[in-house]
């Protein structure tokens, strides 16, 4: 390998690794930070629907009764491109509402179930229980009649934070490749401008040592005097074999 | 191998070979630029794609914004629909307030209507005469609101939240920190590996050039196999071994000659004659006895 291949694969291989720590870097705190927006973005509609429901349970209306709930979840389904599907599940684990109505009447889902479980123990108002699903992230809140009695859970199953961050991470990895391509001809520039003296210096020393005649006028380095002065040098050495062996050649023929 | 003195003080005049002293050097530029380039291409690299990720959390943060505008216009409206004149709303700031605290990075929000405002406060709740001096560039959704006399019809609203420019703009200087040390590192593994992968074969084989010409001044004319390397000392190398080894050969050829002249000697006065001729062949010069391989080379 020349020294311009190593210097552009020693630059290019150190860089792409460092640059590569950066987009890790910056990818994984903005993902999060994305991921945590996601969640206040699905908490806010979540707390906005629960006091919507809340309310009109407050009217002293049943919850399986207050029909109105299920256009308030469908409402709430259709105003977030995320969300696969918005449920409120009874207490004792029955779908009340879905936004799937075939699922009304059924048996709530083990995931659901946990979900509605984990809101149970939460205090009012507050943050969302969460589980995952096998199709997305469920998230559940307790839904409380005056009486701060649980009546019901709203569960809310989104796509999950991951599809959004992998989304994202799609999106940062074309400047990751811009950045390894930039990294690349940096490397090749660099490998050829840190690689030039040298090569330069063999080539005018080789130069001088073969003797190759210089252009007119045109400086002549010192690397390449040099090799001038060694081929010199070498120049006298045979001179003087080619002396001595004269002399025995006239040697040889005065004995015969 | 025959050993011939040489006069000349050539090997005094010889420096260091080409290449030689440029091994730190190259180590330190390499890493320098290794440094350097990791520096702007990082930053370059975090300052788009911060603002990538800005622009994917504002798309975010303005439909959560949309919904509690959405929220407020609701509540509000159910409050002016049951006759309450909009200057004698009571609890609006601290409503405001409540929402501020359900959204995250949210400085400030201020509610305009038609000759009043409110804005997010905690405790009393009080109503303000003067708008805020805005820190930033807030974020503003219109509002349709009924007046508290129906026969006077809908009049409009301004809701404005004020948060950070940048969702990230916290995370900034941490970042950049976290680039600086990268290119610290970066320089220092730059210039490790291109030592390890080119600096020391181009010093040891510098040194060995170096080497090579002081010991031609010296009149040693052997040297070893230049080998097959492609940096720059080995193309050196392998020139110079290139011009030693025909006189290499004529060395060779000339002590054939002068051993033939001693064999066919009777009478000893060939041989003093021969040694004569030799003498002239300064002392310290000595050259490869490998010239039966050079015989097979045909050179």
């Amino acid at each position: 390998m020349t020294l311009f291949q190593r210097l552009v694969l020693v630059v290019g291989v150190t860089v792409a690794l460092a640059l590569s720590a950066v987009w890790l870097m910056v990818a994984d705190l903005g993902t999060a930070r994305y991921q945590a927006q996601s969640e206040q973005r699905l908490a806010f509609r979540m707390q906005a629907a629960r006091a919507d429901i809340e309310n009109r349970i407050s009217l002293g209306v049943d919850l399986p009764r207050s029909l109105v709930v299920q256009d308030l979840i469908e409402d709430l389904h259709r105003q977030d491109p995320d969300s696969l599907a918005v449920d409120v599940i009874s207490p004792q684990g029955v779908t009340l509402f879905s936004t799937d109505r075939a699922l009304i009447g059924d048996q709530a889902p083990p995931v659901w179930q946990a979900v509605r479980k984990q809101s149970a123990g939460s205090p009012e108002g507050g943050a969302l229980s969460r589980g995952q699903g096998s199709d997305g992230t469920v998230s559940g809140v307790a839904l409380r009649n005056d009486l701060h009695e649980e009546v019901g859970v709203l569960v809310a199953t989104t796509r999950g934070a991951n599809g959004d961050g992998y989304a994202l991470l799609a999106d940062l990895s074309s400047l990751l490749v811009g950045g390894l391509v930039a990294a690349g001809a940096l490397a090749v520039g660099i490998g050829f401008v840190l690689s030039r003296t040298p090569e330069r210096q063999a080539t005018e020393f080789v130069a001088g040592l073969t003797a190759l005649p210089v252009s007119a006028g045109g400086p002549v380095s010192a690397d390449r005097r040099f090799g001038q002065a060694l081929q010199d040098r070498l120049g006298w050495v045979g001179d003087r074999l080619d002396q001595v062996s004269q002399r025995l050649s006239g040697a040889d023929d005065e004995m015969r | 191998m025959m050993k011939c003195a040489d006069p000349s003080g050539f090997a005094a005049e010889l420096a260091l070979g080409p290449t030689g002293r440029t091994v730190p050097v190259l180590t330190g530029l390499v890493a320098l630029s290794c440094a350097l380039v990791t520096a702007v291409l990082g930053m370059v690299l975090l300052d788009r794609a911060l603002g990538r990720l800005d622009h994917a959390i504002a798309a975010d943060r303005d439909a959560v914004y949309r919904m509690a505008s959405a929220g407020v216009e609701s509540s509000l409206s159910r409050a002016l629909t049951l006759g309450i004149p909009a200057d004698r709303l009571v609890g609006v700031d601290a409503f405001l307030e409540a929402l501020r605290q359900r959204l995250p990075g949210t400085e400030r929000i201020v509610l305009v209507l038609p000759g009043q405002q409110y804005t997010s406060r905690r405790g009393d709740g009080e109503q303000t005469a003067h708008a805020p001096e805005p820190e930033s560039e807030p974020s503003r959704y219109a509002l349709s609101l009924p007046l508290s006399s129906p026969r006077e019809g809908a009049t409009g609203g301004t809701l404005l939240f004020w948060h950070a420019a940048s969702p990230l703009a916290g995370d900034r200087p941490g970042l950049l920190a976290g680039v600086a040390a990268l290119s610290l590192g970066a320089g220092g593994v730059g210039g490790g590996l291109f030592f390890l992968c080119a600096g020391r074969a181009l010093r040891t084989r510098g040194q060995r050039l170096a080497a090579a010409v002081a010991a031609v001044g010296q009149g040693q004319f052997v040297l070893p196999p230049p080998g097959g390397g492609t940096l720059p000392p080995d193309r050196c190398l392998k020139t110079l071994a290139e011009q030693i080894a025909p006189l290499t050969l004529r060395h060779a050829l000339l002590m054939r000659h002068a051993e033939g002249l001693r064999a066919i000697d009777h009478d000893g006065s060939l041989t003093r004659q021969v040694e004569e001729i030799l003498a002239a062949l300064p002392a310290e010069w000595e050259f490869s006895a490998a010239e039966t391989d050079l015989y097979r080379q045909g050179r």
